[in-house]
């Protein structure tokens, strides 16, 4: 469960930070985002990302942890860019599932 | 001409990856595959049975020892494991008792009746691990150390100049754009690849120069270890001093000599439930020196897993009495820093969950490389006339498609050669290299764009039908792996199949943008972004 919560974690740090790049909420939302939602998504990068550190290292312990954040993380920032290529506007529906799945996974874990 | 740095930069970042790119892919690939080594082997030998109770193929092994080798000078039972599911022993004969001398001998077990199975030959896995970390070179070994070092400077100097070509990376963060154009889109999925799993790129490139260190750099070993010679004649002939150097750093192993007295050998299997409680974590394997006497030592080694560490910890016992023996010495600092990024590299450790990201941020790292060495031709081709660059398009071809495909052949070759061939084992590999260099020999015949299309759909027919060779030359098809719940067979079989899917993929989108675009003019089509000044090739 802990794995899961960090994979979707990471899923949604990577996602929000896309969408606080003008670049990308143009392919998304079809036009920039205003100032406050670009802070908010950057906040919820950072945030999410370490969450994702926190129950990574919590589980398997910090030298583990550490290696299974970063790869995942990495991971992750691909998947986005290619949704962003070929489903940009789904990535916001990904994003929501991949929040609701890790606050469901996190909860259980 | 005076140029700026980051042009010569760029021309580093070009002519590093363009020279050490095909070896790259090809440690890349193979140290990819390398990732699921045990699991490889386990699909090739699919005369192995089902993994069984660990403790009860601890006892059905210790017993084919005690029939087979009772006064051995050591015995070594690798545990079955989800990763492979037989029992491996190996024996060392006493040097005195035996005329064909010391030498090491090794067998397979059904896990729960320790009945000794013969798989068919076959290096499995072990092939692309060899590949990986030193070209299959094994005369000299030093070579492919050599080699593999060397390529391993190549990739580092092409990520420190790359991120000085691409500084600006972090603005093209996730931005991979297909239908932009050929050469924008693999700039784009190369630049996509390198800066998301950056920490895994570099990280990897340079803990992989850990397990080489003697040899690469070979000072530190040479000071405390080496004979009078210059240091330079000893770099290049320094067995003595190595395997001096690796006699102290097993120092904490208690070693004891064989009393000469026969003693019964306590209950392996009592020894290693209290071992498993003071490990904190599954066993995996069991060494026990000189079995059945006065002075039997067990030494009992935790399951990788838990800590970076390739060095896993352990435990020993008295073989005779079953008290605990106390390790002499802890390693130093240092030593537990290089085992640290030894085993961060060798991934022994990982779990499913990271062994698969292992897998798949090995996978990006190869296509990484791969997308780089067609930017290269690409940006050339709309610069110069194509006849120049004909060596490295078909050196793609050969590496970029070919390699995967030989190494589809070698499986084809595990499930095709007849079982008892002589020398079955060398047999797959023959097969493995023919293949490749088939594909060579066919990419210098054919036009580059027809010989590309054309592997990358060979590779996907050859990846694709795997999980069909397999249901027609043995029982454990791929239905019945799933229903029976045994996931290495299935996952094999399910990642050939999506392997194949891939490569069929990706000759689709060739073979369209080849119809959609014959010439150069689609490149200059595509509007550049980047605003990196590329070097010409030299004249």
């Amino acid at each position: 469960m802990a794995d899961a919560a960090v994979l979707t974690l990471a899923f949604l740090a990577a996602a929000c930070a896309a969408f606080r790049m003008e670049r990308h909420q143009r392919s998304v939302f079809e036009r920039p985002a205003a100032a406050g939602w670009r802070r908010a998504f950057g906040a919820g990068a950072i945030g999410a990302a370490g969450a994702a550190c926190v129950v990574a290292v919590a589980t398997h312990g910090p030298a583990i942890g550490v290696v299974q954040w970063m790869w995942v993380l990495g991971l992750a920032a691909v998947a986005v860019g290619l949704v962003l290529s070929y489903r940009p506007r789904c990535l916001p529906w990904l994003a929501a599932l991949a929040a609701f799945a890790a606050a469901l996974t996190g909860a259980a874990a | 001409m005076k140029r700026s740095f980051r042009q010569a930069m760029a021309w580093l970042h070009g002519w590093a990856g363009l020279l050490g790119g095909w070896a790259l892919f090809m440690m890349f690939l193979a140290g990819t595959a390398s990732v699921f080594k045990d699991e490889i082997t386990a699909w090739m030998m699919p005369e192995l049975p089902r993994a069984a109770d660990p403790l009860v193929a601890l006892e059905a092994a210790a017993a084919r020892l005690g029939d087979v080798a009772p006064d051995a000078e050591r015995w070594t039972i690798t545990l079955p494991s989800e990763r492979f599911p037989g029992t491996r022993i190996a024996w060392q004969p006493r040097a005195d008792v035996t005329d064909l001398g010391p030498r090491t001998r090794r067998e397979v077990l059904d896990a729960e009746s320790g009945r000794v199975v013969t798989p068919r030959e076959t290096r499995g896995g072990d092939l692309f691990y060899r590949l990986h970390y030193r070209f299959e070179i094994s005369e000299p070994v030093r070579r492919g150390w050599w080699l593999s070092g060397a390529a391993t400077m190549f990739m580092l100097t092409a990520l420190a100049t790359g991120l000085v070509v691409h500084r600006r990376f972090f603005r093209d963060l996730f931005t991979f754009r297909p239908g932009m154009g050929r050469q924008r889109s693999w700039l784009d999925a190369h630049l996509l690849l390198a800066v998301s799993l950056l920490p895994f790129h570099l990280a990897i490139a340079y803990t992989g120069l850990v397990p080489i260190m003697s040899t690469v750099m070979p000072w530190a070993v040479i000071a405390n270890y080496g004979d009078e010679r210059p240091a330079l004649v000893q770099a290049a002939d320094m067995d003595a001093a190595r395997s001096a150097y690796s006699r102290d750093r097993e120092d904490s192993t208690i070693r004891r000599h064989r009393a000469g007295r026969p003693a019964p050998l306590f209950d392996l299997r009592v020894l290693a439930e209290r071992a498993g409680e003071r490990l904190g974590g599954p066993i995996g394997s069991i060494t026990i020196r000189n079995p059945n006497d006065a002075n039997a030592v067990v030494e009992i080694v935790r399951k990788p897993g838990g800590e970076l560490s390739n060095r896993p910890r352990r435990l020993y016992y008295d073989g005779v009495s079953g008290e605990p023996l106390a390790v002499s010495a802890d390693i130093g600092p240092v030593a537990k820093v290089q085992a640290a990024m030894y085993g961060m590299h060798m991934a022994r450790f990982a779990e499913p969950l990271l062994r698969w990201a292992y897998f798949l941020a090995g996978l990006a790292s190869t296509v990484m490389i791969g997308a780089g060495l067609v930017v290269w031709t690409l940006k050339r081709r709309s610069q110069t006339e194509r006849g120049r660059l004909s060596l490295v398009e078909r050196l793609n071809v050969a590496t970029l498609a070919g390699l995967p495909f030989a190494m589809a052949a070698y499986f084809w070759a595990n499930r095709l050669l007849p079982l008892d061939m002589p020398e079955r084992a060398a047999g797959e590999v023959r097969v493995f290299f023919a293949a490749w260099g088939a594909v060579l020999l066919y990419a210098a015949l054919r036009p580059s764009r027809r010989a590309w299309i054309e592997t990358l759909w060979l590779a996907a027919a050859a990846f694709g039908a795997l999980p069909v060779l397999n249901a027609l030359t043995t029982d454990r098809h791929l239905a019945a792996s799933i229903a029976s719940g045994d996931w290495l067979m299935a996952g094999f079989d399910l990642t050939a199949a999506a392997t194949g899917a891939a490569f069929a993929f990706a000759g689709w989108r060739v073979a369209r943008a080849v119809r959609g675009a014959p010439g150069p003019a689609a490149v200059h089509a595509a509007p550049s972004r980047e605003r990196v000044e590329w070097p010409t090739p030299p004249s």
